[in-house]
């Protein structure tokens, strides 16, 4: 698996809590935004996205509504709940507090050429 | 027409496979696979002519929510499955251990109870000739008495 692989598993469940701070979303437009405000960088297969979402309802992180679309469509809202927005802060802080570690690394490693040494 | 039939072979084929091989409980199988069917079809309503293959672009294969949901779980996750597993094979093993041991009893008690009944019964052959009478007597030891 690749490094970007491993990063978008790790921060899967981060950034849609994240988006779900600025508003309720349904499962196609989370994708979307996920998609769009990542230049494209981090796509999400729907269907991979569905388990996420009940954990994180099942945690009591998100809940979710129903609301009828037109005459006969269903659409799911998640609504993230404080708990939710808690955990989130804490991931983001976890996810800085790393990245910031990691740029450390590259950053005097990355000075070296490689056979100077 | 050809949406409705697309739309359920897909279906068909999201539920038969997650069922078999997402490793959680029918509860959250039924959820995950009801939450894909009905944004399933709200795709197909707003995209009419989407063929097969967009379809699994957009929602991914069976095969691909699966190694995303086995990749999304902890060690932590895995290993309490895996234990799980291993306790459920462990009572079903000892299940059928313990019907085999009691239909062996069972057998080997009815086999005793026969054993000890056939003995007593003794069956006796007796032929008249001229001068004798000749009698075979079927016990254990088959002794002819003439």
């Amino acid at each position: 698996m690749s490094v970007q692989e491993n990063i978008k598993r790790g921060t899967v469940e981060m950034l849609l809590l994240a988006l779900l701070t600025e508003e309720d979303m349904y499962g196609y437009q989370l994708c979307q935004e996920l998609a769009e405000r990542s230049n494209a960088k981090f796509t999400l297969q729907e269907g991979s996205m569905y388990p996420i979402l009940y954990r994180l309802t099942e945690k009591g992180l998100v809940s979710t509504r129903k609301e009828l679309v037109g005459k006969r469509r269903t659409r799911v809202y998640y609504h993230i709940e404080p708990e939710g927005y808690s955990y989130m802060q804490s991931l983001k802080e976890d996810y800085f507090s790393i990245h910031d570690g990691i740029t450390k690394i590259l950053g005097t490693v990355g000075d070296t050429e490689y056979g100077n040494h | 027409m050809v949406i409705i039939s697309m739309y359920d072979r897909i279906i068909k084929n999201y539920r038969k496979k997650l069922t078999v091989s997402l490793p959680c409980s029918r509860t959250e199988k039924e959820s995950i696979i009801s939450s894909i069917e009905v944004n399933i079809r709200t795709y197909l309503d707003e995209n009419p002519n989407a063929s097969e293959k967009e379809i699994y672009d957009h929602f991914g294969t069976p095969d691909e929510i699966i190694n995303d949901y086995l990749s999304s779980m902890r060690g932590s996750e895995l290993q309490k499955k895996f234990k799980k597993k291993k306790t459920i094979f462990c009572i079903v093993f000892a299940g059928v251990l313990a019907v085999c041991l009691i239909v062996a009893a069972i057998v080997t008690v009815a086999f005793n109870h026969a054993m000890q009944r056939f003995p007593k019964e003794r069956y006796v052959v007796s032929e008249t000739t001229e001068n004798s009478t000749l009698t075979e007597d079927w016990t254990s030891s088959n002794t002819i008495v003439v």
